[in-house]
Protein backbone atom coordinates (compact mmCIF):
# COMPACT_ATOMS: atom_id res chain seq x y z
CA UNK A 1 0.00 0.00 0.00
CA UNK A 2 1.51 3.66 -1.25
CA UNK A 3 1.55 6.96 0.53
CA UNK A 4 -1.82 8.21 1.04
CA UNK A 5 -2.28 11.94 -0.53
CA UNK A 6 -5.63 12.58 -0.01
CA UNK A 7 -7.97 11.72 3.04
CA UNK A 8 -11.62 12.47 3.54
CA UNK A 9 -13.23 11.13 6.85
CA UNK A 10 -16.79 10.77 7.91
CA UNK A 11 -17.82 14.07 5.79
CA UNK A 12 -21.31 15.60 6.86
CA UNK A 13 -22.09 18.71 4.32
CA UNK A 14 -25.30 20.90 4.76
CA UNK A 15 -26.98 23.06 2.85
CA UNK A 16 -29.19 24.53 5.80
CA UNK A 17 -31.10 21.80 7.16
CA UNK A 18 -30.58 19.30 4.09
CA UNK A 19 -28.18 17.04 4.37
CA UNK A 20 -26.30 16.89 0.76
CA UNK A 21 -23.75 14.65 2.06
CA UNK A 22 -23.45 11.67 4.49
CA UNK A 23 -20.74 10.26 6.46
CA UNK A 24 -18.48 10.23 3.35
CA UNK A 25 -14.78 8.89 3.67
CA UNK A 26 -12.27 8.72 0.59
CA UNK A 27 -8.94 7.46 1.04
CA UNK A 28 -6.71 8.06 -1.92
CA UNK A 29 -3.45 7.24 -3.23
CA UNK A 30 -0.35 9.16 -4.85
CA UNK A 31 -0.23 8.08 -7.98
CA UNK A 32 -3.49 6.62 -8.64
CA UNK A 33 -6.78 7.25 -10.72
CA UNK A 34 -9.36 7.07 -9.04
CA UNK A 35 -12.84 7.48 -9.93
CA UNK A 36 -16.38 8.89 -8.23
CA UNK A 37 -19.31 7.71 -10.34
CA UNK A 38 -22.50 9.22 -9.51
CA UNK A 39 -25.65 10.21 -10.94
CA UNK A 40 -27.07 13.88 -11.17
CA UNK A 41 -27.69 15.20 -7.75
CA UNK A 42 -25.60 12.38 -5.58
CA UNK A 43 -23.68 14.61 -3.99
CA UNK A 44 -20.81 14.45 -6.36
CA UNK A 45 -20.01 18.35 -6.75
CA UNK A 46 -20.89 19.01 -3.19
CA UNK A 47 -18.52 16.73 -2.47
CA UNK A 48 -15.78 18.18 -4.25
CA UNK A 49 -16.42 22.01 -3.38
CA UNK A 50 -16.20 20.73 0.01
CA UNK A 51 -12.66 19.10 -0.36
CA UNK A 52 -12.27 22.23 -2.01
CA UNK A 53 -12.59 24.96 0.98
CA UNK A 54 -16.03 26.15 -1.03
CA UNK A 55 -18.11 24.99 1.05
CA UNK A 56 -17.59 24.02 4.99
CA UNK A 57 -18.23 20.29 6.47
CA UNK A 58 -20.62 20.30 9.58
CA UNK A 59 -18.96 17.13 10.28
CA UNK A 60 -15.46 15.56 9.60
CA UNK A 61 -12.00 16.36 8.39
CA UNK A 62 -10.35 16.47 5.04
CA UNK A 63 -6.72 15.68 5.01
CA UNK A 64 -4.13 16.27 2.43
CA UNK A 65 -0.77 14.66 2.66
CA UNK A 66 -1.24 13.87 6.46
CA UNK A 67 -2.22 17.60 7.07
CA UNK A 68 -5.56 18.65 8.53
CA UNK A 69 -6.61 21.13 5.37
CA UNK A 70 -10.64 21.42 6.52
CA UNK A 71 -12.29 24.92 6.66
CA UNK A 72 -8.97 26.14 4.82
CA UNK A 73 -9.86 29.03 1.78
CA UNK A 74 -9.65 27.42 -1.85
CA UNK A 75 -6.48 29.86 -2.94
CA UNK A 76 -4.85 27.70 0.14
CA UNK A 77 -5.21 24.31 -0.56
CA UNK A 78 -4.86 25.35 -4.33
CA UNK A 79 -1.03 26.71 -3.35
CA UNK A 80 -0.44 23.31 -1.52
CA UNK A 81 -1.03 20.93 -4.50
CA UNK A 82 -4.31 20.15 -4.84
CA UNK A 83 -6.52 21.43 -7.50
CA UNK A 84 -10.13 21.12 -9.41
CA UNK A 85 -10.77 21.20 -12.80
CA UNK A 86 -14.37 23.16 -12.47
CA UNK A 87 -17.72 21.03 -14.08
CA UNK A 88 -18.15 23.53 -17.26
CA UNK A 89 -14.35 24.05 -17.59
CA UNK A 90 -14.86 27.18 -16.60
CA UNK A 91 -11.88 29.05 -18.70
CA UNK A 92 -11.51 32.65 -18.73
CA UNK A 93 -13.59 33.41 -21.60
CA UNK A 94 -11.84 37.30 -22.28
CA UNK A 95 -8.70 36.28 -22.19
CA UNK A 96 -6.16 34.60 -24.65
CA UNK A 97 -5.49 30.78 -24.22
CA UNK A 98 -1.83 31.91 -23.23
CA UNK A 99 -3.08 34.02 -20.64
CA UNK A 100 -5.24 31.25 -19.22
CA UNK A 101 -2.03 29.12 -18.82
CA UNK A 102 0.05 32.17 -17.40
CA UNK A 103 -2.61 32.62 -14.48
CA UNK A 104 -2.58 29.17 -14.23
CA UNK A 105 0.76 28.96 -13.31
CA UNK A 106 -0.04 31.59 -10.47
CA UNK A 107 0.76 30.00 -7.46
CA UNK A 108 4.30 28.58 -9.24
CA UNK A 109 7.10 31.41 -8.69
CA UNK A 110 9.90 30.37 -10.74
CA UNK A 111 10.11 31.91 -14.23
CA UNK A 112 11.94 28.33 -15.17
CA UNK A 113 9.00 26.46 -13.86
CA UNK A 114 6.47 28.33 -15.19
CA UNK A 115 8.00 27.87 -19.06
CA UNK A 116 8.63 24.09 -18.14
CA UNK A 117 5.25 23.81 -17.62
CA UNK A 118 3.89 25.28 -20.30
CA UNK A 119 6.01 23.46 -22.46
CA UNK A 120 4.47 20.17 -20.91
CA UNK A 121 1.41 21.35 -21.60
CA UNK A 122 1.26 22.37 -25.30
CA UNK A 123 3.60 18.96 -25.64
CA UNK A 124 0.07 17.23 -24.26
CA UNK A 125 -2.59 19.62 -26.13
CA UNK A 126 -0.78 20.73 -29.42
CA UNK A 127 -3.85 22.24 -30.48
CA UNK A 128 -3.06 24.99 -27.19
CA UNK A 129 -0.35 26.10 -28.95
CA UNK A 130 -1.45 26.65 -32.24
CA UNK A 131 -4.70 28.78 -30.46
CA UNK A 132 -2.38 30.52 -27.67
CA UNK A 133 -2.97 33.94 -29.22
CA UNK A 134 -6.63 33.62 -29.84
CA UNK A 135 -9.30 34.80 -27.22
CA UNK A 136 -10.55 31.37 -25.02
CA UNK A 137 -13.95 31.85 -25.44
CA UNK A 138 -13.62 31.03 -29.43
CA UNK A 139 -12.68 27.48 -28.33
CA UNK A 140 -14.63 24.23 -28.80
CA UNK A 141 -16.05 21.94 -25.86
CA UNK A 142 -13.15 19.87 -26.13
CA UNK A 143 -10.62 22.54 -26.28
CA UNK A 144 -12.14 24.04 -23.43
CA UNK A 145 -11.25 20.75 -21.59
CA UNK A 146 -7.83 20.73 -23.08
CA UNK A 147 -7.02 23.69 -21.62
CA UNK A 148 -9.11 24.20 -18.26
CA UNK A 149 -6.55 20.69 -18.06
CA UNK A 150 -3.88 22.70 -19.01
CA UNK A 151 -3.99 25.65 -16.88
CA UNK A 152 -4.07 23.22 -13.62
CA UNK A 153 -0.99 21.63 -15.17
CA UNK A 154 0.60 24.51 -15.03
CA UNK A 155 0.58 24.62 -11.15
CA UNK A 156 2.55 21.50 -11.24
CA UNK A 157 0.23 20.61 -8.83
CA UNK A 158 0.39 16.56 -6.86
CA UNK A 159 -3.04 15.72 -7.26
CA UNK A 160 -5.90 17.02 -9.93
CA UNK A 161 -9.35 16.85 -9.14
CA UNK A 162 -11.87 16.80 -12.46
CA UNK A 163 -15.34 17.57 -12.18
CA UNK A 164 -17.07 15.84 -15.33
CA UNK A 165 -14.74 16.63 -17.82
CA UNK A 166 -16.65 14.37 -20.81
CA UNK A 167 -20.04 15.97 -20.31
CA UNK A 168 -21.37 17.20 -23.42
CA UNK A 169 -17.59 15.96 -25.98
CA UNK A 170 -17.77 13.83 -28.72
CA UNK A 171 -16.51 9.83 -27.42
CA UNK A 172 -13.47 10.53 -29.77
CA UNK A 173 -12.81 13.61 -27.86
CA UNK A 174 -13.00 12.03 -24.55
CA UNK A 175 -11.27 9.11 -25.40
CA UNK A 176 -8.33 11.74 -26.74
CA UNK A 177 -8.77 13.53 -23.37
CA UNK A 178 -8.84 10.08 -21.27
CA UNK A 179 -5.49 9.20 -22.78
CA UNK A 180 -4.20 12.51 -22.12
CA UNK A 181 -4.59 12.23 -18.24
CA UNK A 182 -3.37 8.69 -18.03
CA UNK A 183 -0.26 10.55 -19.23
CA UNK A 184 -0.25 12.96 -17.11
CA UNK A 185 -0.96 10.33 -14.22
CA UNK A 186 2.20 8.74 -15.36
CA UNK A 187 3.93 11.57 -14.80
CA UNK A 188 3.45 11.44 -10.65
CA UNK A 189 0.35 13.23 -10.60
CA UNK A 190 -2.87 11.80 -8.60
CA UNK A 191 -6.39 12.23 -10.19
CA UNK A 192 -9.85 11.91 -9.06
CA UNK A 193 -12.25 11.61 -11.94
CA UNK A 194 -16.37 12.56 -11.18
CA UNK A 195 -17.85 11.00 -13.87
CA UNK A 196 -21.55 9.68 -14.21
CA UNK A 197 -20.34 7.39 -16.86
CA UNK A 198 -20.07 3.58 -15.38
CA UNK A 199 -17.93 1.76 -18.42
CA UNK A 200 -15.96 4.64 -19.18
CA UNK A 201 -14.94 5.10 -15.53
CA UNK A 202 -14.41 1.43 -14.68
CA UNK A 203 -12.40 0.78 -17.67
CA UNK A 204 -9.78 3.92 -17.63
CA UNK A 205 -9.39 4.32 -13.87
CA UNK A 206 -7.96 2.50 -10.79
CA UNK A 207 -9.91 2.42 -8.00
CA UNK A 208 -13.56 3.14 -8.20
CA UNK A 209 -16.15 4.93 -5.83
CA UNK A 210 -20.30 4.64 -6.44
CA UNK A 211 -22.00 7.78 -4.70
CA UNK A 212 -25.48 7.47 -3.96
CA UNK A 213 -28.24 10.28 -2.23
CA UNK A 214 -25.03 11.39 -0.07
CA UNK A 215 -23.04 8.52 0.48
CA UNK A 216 -20.42 5.89 -0.72
CA UNK A 217 -22.37 2.29 -1.31
CA UNK A 218 -19.17 0.75 -3.04
CA UNK A 219 -15.94 1.33 -3.56
CA UNK A 220 -13.28 -1.10 -5.08
CA UNK A 221 -10.89 -1.53 -8.01
CA UNK A 222 -11.95 -0.45 -11.32
CA UNK A 223 -10.96 -4.76 -12.50
CA UNK A 224 -12.96 -6.19 -9.59
CA UNK A 225 -15.65 -4.22 -9.66
CA UNK A 226 -19.21 -5.92 -11.31
CA UNK A 227 -20.37 -3.64 -13.95
CA UNK A 228 -24.34 -4.62 -13.39
CA UNK A 229 -23.82 -4.26 -9.24
CA UNK A 230 -22.07 -0.75 -10.28
CA UNK A 231 -25.08 0.27 -12.65
CA UNK A 232 -28.08 -1.06 -9.60
CA UNK A 233 -25.99 1.17 -7.37
CA UNK A 234 -26.34 4.44 -10.19
CA UNK A 235 -29.63 3.64 -10.26
CA UNK A 236 -30.84 2.91 -7.51
CA UNK A 237 -32.40 -0.38 -7.91
CA UNK A 238 -31.51 -3.71 -7.13
CA UNK A 239 -30.08 -4.39 -3.32
CA UNK A 240 -29.32 -0.52 -3.44
CA UNK A 241 -33.10 0.59 -3.87
CA UNK B 1 -16.50 79.22 -36.08
CA UNK B 2 -14.21 80.40 -33.80
CA UNK B 3 -16.09 79.81 -31.21
CA UNK B 4 -16.95 76.12 -32.41
CA UNK B 5 -13.22 75.35 -32.53
CA UNK B 6 -12.64 76.84 -29.00
CA UNK B 7 -15.08 74.65 -28.19
CA UNK B 8 -13.89 71.17 -29.48
CA UNK B 9 -10.27 72.19 -28.14
CA UNK B 10 -11.48 72.91 -24.75
CA UNK B 11 -14.16 70.10 -24.76
CA UNK B 12 -11.49 67.48 -25.93
CA UNK B 13 -9.15 69.25 -22.85
CA UNK B 14 -11.90 69.00 -20.36
CA UNK B 15 -12.83 65.28 -21.80
CA UNK B 16 -9.28 64.13 -20.29
CA UNK B 17 -10.13 65.30 -17.17
CA UNK B 18 -13.48 63.87 -17.15
CA UNK B 19 -12.03 59.98 -18.01
CA UNK B 20 -9.53 60.48 -14.93
CA UNK B 21 -12.61 61.28 -12.82
CA UNK B 22 -14.36 57.80 -14.39
CA UNK B 23 -11.95 55.81 -14.61
CA UNK B 24 -11.70 54.68 -10.72
CA UNK B 25 -15.39 53.80 -11.38
CA UNK B 26 -14.53 51.73 -14.26
CA UNK B 27 -12.49 49.87 -12.50
CA UNK B 28 -14.25 48.84 -9.74
CA UNK B 29 -17.17 48.34 -12.00
CA UNK B 30 -15.17 45.77 -14.55
CA UNK B 31 -13.40 43.98 -11.31
CA UNK B 32 -15.61 44.01 -8.68
CA UNK B 33 -19.26 44.36 -10.91
CA UNK B 34 -20.01 47.34 -8.18
CA UNK B 35 -21.18 50.58 -9.24
CA UNK B 36 -19.52 53.05 -6.50
CA UNK B 37 -22.06 55.74 -5.56
CA UNK B 38 -19.62 57.40 -3.18
CA UNK B 39 -17.17 57.93 -6.10
CA UNK B 40 -17.71 61.34 -6.80
CA UNK B 41 -17.41 61.96 -2.95
CA UNK B 42 -14.31 60.23 -2.35
CA UNK B 43 -12.71 62.03 -5.03
CA UNK B 44 -14.06 65.66 -3.03
CA UNK B 45 -12.06 64.32 0.35
CA UNK B 46 -9.01 64.00 -1.38
CA UNK B 47 -9.34 67.06 -2.82
CA UNK B 48 -9.75 68.59 1.00
CA UNK B 49 -7.06 66.43 1.85
CA UNK B 50 -4.54 67.90 -0.54
CA UNK B 51 -5.96 71.58 0.19
CA UNK B 52 -6.00 70.85 3.99
CA UNK B 53 -2.15 69.47 3.79
CA UNK B 54 -0.70 71.90 0.92
CA UNK B 55 -2.21 74.38 3.41
CA UNK B 56 -1.06 73.79 6.41
CA UNK B 57 2.04 71.58 6.13
CA UNK B 58 3.62 71.25 3.30
CA UNK B 59 4.72 74.11 0.65
CA UNK B 60 5.35 71.31 -2.17
CA UNK B 61 1.89 70.18 -3.88
CA UNK B 62 3.11 67.18 -4.89
CA UNK B 63 4.01 65.97 -1.41
CA UNK B 64 0.68 66.88 0.07
CA UNK B 65 -0.90 65.15 -3.26
CA UNK B 66 1.49 62.18 -2.05
CA UNK B 67 0.52 61.96 1.22
CA UNK B 68 -2.78 62.56 0.59
CA UNK B 69 -2.97 59.12 -1.72
CA UNK B 70 -1.36 57.33 0.80
CA UNK B 71 -4.48 58.86 3.33
CA UNK B 72 -7.15 57.51 0.49
CA UNK B 73 -5.38 54.18 -0.11
CA UNK B 74 -5.63 53.50 3.50
CA UNK B 75 -9.17 54.80 3.33
CA UNK B 76 -10.06 52.93 0.22
CA UNK B 77 -8.57 49.60 1.60
CA UNK B 78 -10.36 50.15 4.93
CA UNK B 79 -13.91 50.37 3.43
CA UNK B 80 -13.09 47.39 0.85
CA UNK B 81 -11.42 44.97 3.50
CA UNK B 82 -14.37 46.10 6.36
CA UNK B 83 -17.19 47.07 4.12
CA UNK B 84 -17.23 45.86 0.80
CA UNK B 85 -15.58 42.25 0.94
CA UNK B 86 -18.15 41.65 3.89
CA UNK B 87 -21.12 41.90 1.75
CA UNK B 88 -19.54 41.37 -1.83
CA UNK B 89 -20.29 37.68 -1.77
CA UNK B 90 -24.20 38.36 -1.41
CA UNK B 91 -24.44 39.96 -4.70
CA UNK B 92 -23.59 43.55 -6.20
CA UNK B 93 -27.26 45.26 -4.47
CA UNK B 94 -26.08 44.72 -1.00
CA UNK B 95 -22.22 46.49 -1.99
CA UNK B 96 -24.37 48.86 -4.05
CA UNK B 97 -26.55 49.97 -0.59
CA UNK B 98 -23.05 49.94 1.03
CA UNK B 99 -21.53 52.72 -1.26
CA UNK B 100 -24.83 54.63 -0.77
CA UNK B 101 -24.44 55.27 2.83
CA UNK B 102 -21.13 55.62 2.64
CA UNK B 103 -21.76 58.86 0.15
CA UNK B 104 -24.18 60.24 2.55
CA UNK B 105 -21.83 59.96 5.53
CA UNK B 106 -18.75 60.74 3.63
CA UNK B 107 -20.70 64.11 2.60
CA UNK B 108 -21.50 65.53 5.97
CA UNK B 109 -18.70 64.55 7.74
CA UNK B 110 -16.69 66.89 5.24
CA UNK B 111 -19.70 69.67 6.00
CA UNK B 112 -18.67 68.91 9.70
CA UNK B 113 -14.81 69.33 9.27
CA UNK B 114 -14.52 71.59 6.25
CA UNK B 115 -17.77 73.69 6.32
CA UNK B 116 -19.98 74.46 3.83
CA UNK B 117 -18.07 76.46 1.69
CA UNK B 118 -16.49 76.97 -1.63
CA UNK B 119 -12.43 75.99 -2.04
CA UNK B 120 -10.05 76.29 -4.83
CA UNK B 121 -6.62 74.65 -4.49
CA UNK B 122 -4.42 77.70 -6.50
CA UNK B 123 -1.87 76.43 -7.90
CA UNK B 124 1.42 78.13 -10.39
CA UNK B 125 -0.06 76.46 -13.48
CA UNK B 126 -3.93 77.65 -12.92
CA UNK B 127 -2.97 81.19 -13.99
CA UNK B 128 -0.96 80.78 -17.27
CA UNK B 129 -2.29 80.80 -20.46
CA UNK B 130 -0.63 78.35 -23.21
CA UNK B 131 -1.58 80.15 -26.12
CA UNK B 132 -3.84 83.12 -26.92
CA UNK B 133 -4.50 83.52 -30.78
CA UNK B 134 -7.34 86.11 -31.15
CA UNK B 135 -10.45 84.34 -29.98
CA UNK B 136 -8.73 80.98 -29.25
CA UNK B 137 -6.76 80.13 -26.48
CA UNK B 138 -5.54 76.97 -24.17
CA UNK B 139 -5.57 76.67 -20.78
CA UNK B 140 -2.48 75.42 -18.48
CA UNK B 141 -4.28 73.64 -16.03
CA UNK B 142 -6.57 72.06 -19.05
CA UNK B 143 -3.97 70.85 -20.63
CA UNK B 144 -2.04 69.72 -17.35
CA UNK B 145 -5.26 67.86 -16.86
CA UNK B 146 -5.31 66.11 -20.18
CA UNK B 147 -1.70 65.28 -20.38
CA UNK B 148 -2.14 64.06 -16.64
CA UNK B 149 -5.27 61.89 -17.45
CA UNK B 150 -3.54 60.25 -20.70
CA UNK B 151 -0.43 59.06 -18.90
CA UNK B 152 -2.41 57.76 -16.01
CA UNK B 153 -5.14 55.87 -18.54
CA UNK B 154 -2.16 54.50 -20.52
CA UNK B 155 -0.10 53.16 -17.01
CA UNK B 156 -3.46 51.54 -15.72
CA UNK B 157 -4.16 50.10 -19.42
CA UNK B 158 -0.35 48.29 -19.18
CA UNK B 159 -0.63 47.52 -16.15
CA UNK B 160 -3.96 45.02 -16.09
CA UNK B 161 -3.35 43.75 -19.65
CA UNK B 162 0.60 42.95 -19.65
CA UNK B 163 1.49 42.49 -16.15
CA UNK B 164 0.96 38.90 -13.83
CA UNK B 165 -0.71 41.10 -11.25
CA UNK B 166 -3.22 42.29 -14.20
CA UNK B 167 -3.79 39.02 -15.83
CA UNK B 168 -4.54 37.93 -11.99
CA UNK B 169 -6.68 41.06 -11.31
CA UNK B 170 -8.77 40.22 -14.60
CA UNK B 171 -8.62 36.46 -14.32
CA UNK B 172 -10.68 37.25 -10.74
CA UNK B 173 -13.25 39.41 -12.81
CA UNK B 174 -13.59 37.16 -15.01
CA UNK B 175 -15.14 34.04 -12.75
CA UNK B 176 -14.18 34.50 -9.23
CA UNK B 177 -14.12 30.62 -8.43
CA UNK B 178 -12.09 29.54 -11.36
CA UNK B 179 -9.19 32.56 -9.91
CA UNK B 180 -9.54 31.29 -6.38
CA UNK B 181 -8.77 27.91 -7.92
CA UNK B 182 -5.93 28.82 -9.72
CA UNK B 183 -4.69 30.02 -6.28
CA UNK B 184 -5.44 33.88 -6.39
CA UNK B 185 -6.61 35.22 -3.43
CA UNK B 186 -9.32 37.26 -4.94
CA UNK B 187 -10.48 39.10 -2.49
CA UNK B 188 -6.44 40.68 -2.38
CA UNK B 189 -6.92 41.36 -6.01
CA UNK B 190 -10.35 43.16 -4.87
CA UNK B 191 -8.08 45.50 -2.43
CA UNK B 192 -5.44 45.92 -5.12
CA UNK B 193 -7.97 47.29 -7.22
CA UNK B 194 -9.21 49.51 -4.83
CA UNK B 195 -6.08 50.96 -3.77
CA UNK B 196 -5.22 51.65 -7.78
CA UNK B 197 -8.39 53.10 -8.27
CA UNK B 198 -7.33 55.80 -5.29
CA UNK B 199 -4.55 56.59 -6.30
CA UNK B 200 -6.56 57.56 -9.43
CA UNK B 201 -9.34 59.62 -8.11
CA UNK B 202 -6.50 61.36 -5.51
CA UNK B 203 -5.29 62.73 -8.94
CA UNK B 204 -8.41 63.32 -10.00
CA UNK B 205 -9.33 65.04 -6.97
CA UNK B 206 -6.33 67.49 -7.18
CA UNK B 207 -6.87 68.64 -10.70
CA UNK B 208 -10.73 68.80 -10.13
CA UNK B 209 -10.46 71.12 -7.18
CA UNK B 210 -7.74 73.24 -8.71
CA UNK B 211 -10.02 73.68 -12.04
CA UNK B 212 -13.33 74.21 -10.46
CA UNK B 213 -14.39 75.52 -7.21
CA UNK B 214 -15.77 72.72 -5.12
CA UNK B 215 -17.60 72.35 -1.96
CA UNK B 216 -18.76 69.13 0.42
CA UNK B 217 -21.68 68.40 -1.99
CA UNK B 218 -19.73 68.36 -5.13
CA UNK B 219 -19.26 65.18 -5.15
CA UNK B 220 -22.91 64.12 -6.45
CA UNK B 221 -22.17 66.12 -9.48
CA UNK B 222 -19.16 64.30 -10.34
CA UNK B 223 -20.21 60.94 -9.93
CA UNK B 224 -22.85 61.64 -13.02
CA UNK B 225 -19.82 62.66 -15.13
CA UNK B 226 -18.44 59.44 -14.05
CA UNK B 227 -21.56 57.29 -14.54
CA UNK B 228 -21.85 59.28 -18.24
CA UNK B 229 -18.01 58.55 -19.48
CA UNK B 230 -17.98 54.77 -18.15
CA UNK B 231 -21.30 54.28 -19.75
CA UNK B 232 -20.43 56.12 -22.84
CA UNK B 233 -16.83 54.36 -22.80
CA UNK B 234 -18.25 51.23 -22.09
CA UNK B 235 -18.10 49.65 -18.42
CA UNK B 236 -15.30 48.17 -17.21
CA UNK B 237 -13.30 49.15 -20.43
CA UNK B 238 -9.75 51.52 -19.59
CA UNK B 239 -9.15 53.24 -22.56
CA UNK B 240 -12.80 53.46 -23.43
CA UNK B 241 -12.82 56.10 -20.08
CA UNK B 242 -10.90 57.89 -22.31
CA UNK B 243 -13.21 58.03 -25.25
CA UNK B 244 -16.08 58.46 -23.23
CA UNK B 245 -14.91 61.77 -21.69
CA UNK B 246 -13.60 63.29 -24.74
CA UNK B 247 -17.14 62.56 -26.40
CA UNK B 248 -19.27 63.78 -23.20
CA UNK B 249 -16.93 67.05 -23.00
CA UNK B 250 -16.90 68.14 -26.36
CA UNK B 251 -20.64 67.32 -26.63
CA UNK B 252 -20.76 69.41 -23.39
CA UNK B 253 -18.71 72.56 -24.62
CA UNK B 254 -20.15 72.74 -28.42
CA UNK B 255 -23.65 72.35 -26.54
CA UNK B 256 -22.80 75.40 -24.39
CA UNK B 257 -21.53 77.19 -27.77
CA UNK B 258 -24.08 76.47 -29.77
CA UNK B 259 -27.13 76.89 -27.58
CA UNK B 260 -25.84 78.21 -24.50
CA UNK B 261 -24.67 77.83 -21.64
CA UNK B 262 -27.79 76.41 -19.75
CA UNK B 263 -27.69 73.81 -22.19
CA UNK B 264 -24.54 72.50 -21.81
CA UNK B 265 -25.78 69.50 -19.09
CA UNK B 266 -28.51 68.96 -20.76
CA UNK B 267 -26.80 68.09 -24.41
CA UNK B 268 -24.03 66.45 -23.08
CA UNK B 269 -26.66 63.83 -21.74
CA UNK B 270 -28.72 63.71 -25.17
CA UNK B 271 -26.00 62.49 -26.55
CA UNK B 272 -25.09 59.67 -23.81
CA UNK B 273 -28.63 58.49 -24.32
CA UNK B 274 -28.59 58.38 -27.88
CA UNK B 275 -25.36 56.53 -27.78
CA UNK B 276 -27.06 53.99 -24.84
CA UNK B 277 -29.71 53.22 -27.71
CA UNK B 278 -27.38 52.86 -30.44
CA UNK B 279 -24.50 50.75 -28.72
CA UNK B 280 -25.91 49.76 -25.17
CA UNK B 281 -22.43 48.04 -23.90
CA UNK B 282 -21.04 51.17 -25.01
CA UNK B 283 -18.07 52.00 -27.60
CA UNK B 284 -15.05 49.32 -26.24
CA UNK B 285 -17.78 47.82 -24.09
CA UNK B 286 -18.26 43.92 -24.33
CA UNK B 287 -21.52 42.91 -25.46
CA UNK B 288 -23.03 40.17 -23.01
CA UNK B 289 -23.02 36.72 -23.63
CA UNK B 290 -25.51 33.92 -23.32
Amino acid sequence: MSEIILEVSNLDVFYGDLQAIHDVSLKIEKGSMVSLIGANGAGKSTLLTTIMGVNKPKNGKIFWKGQDITGLSTNKIVSRGLTLTPEGSHIFEDMTVRENLQVGSWTNKSREAKADAEEKVYDIFPVLKEKRTQLASFLSGGQRQMLAIGRAIMASPEMIICDEISLGLAPVVIKDIYASLRKICESGVTFLLVEQEVKRCLKYTDYGYVMVKGGIVMEGKCSELPEDKVSDAYFGIGEFA
Amino acid sequence: MASIVQAIMTGILLGGLYALIGVGMSLIFGIMKITNIAHGDLMILSAFFTLMLTANLFKSIILALIVSIIIMIVIGVLVQKFLINSVIDKGSEPALLVTFGLSIVLQNAMILKFGPNSQLISTAISEVNIFRHGQLSMSGQYLLNFVVAVVIIVILTILINRTSLGRGIRATSNDVMAAELMGINTKRMYIIAMALTMTATCIAGLLVGSTFVFYPSSGTQYLIIAFGVVVIGGMGSIPGTLIGGIILGVTQLLGASIFGTPYQMLTGYVVLLILLTLRPQGLLGKAKRK
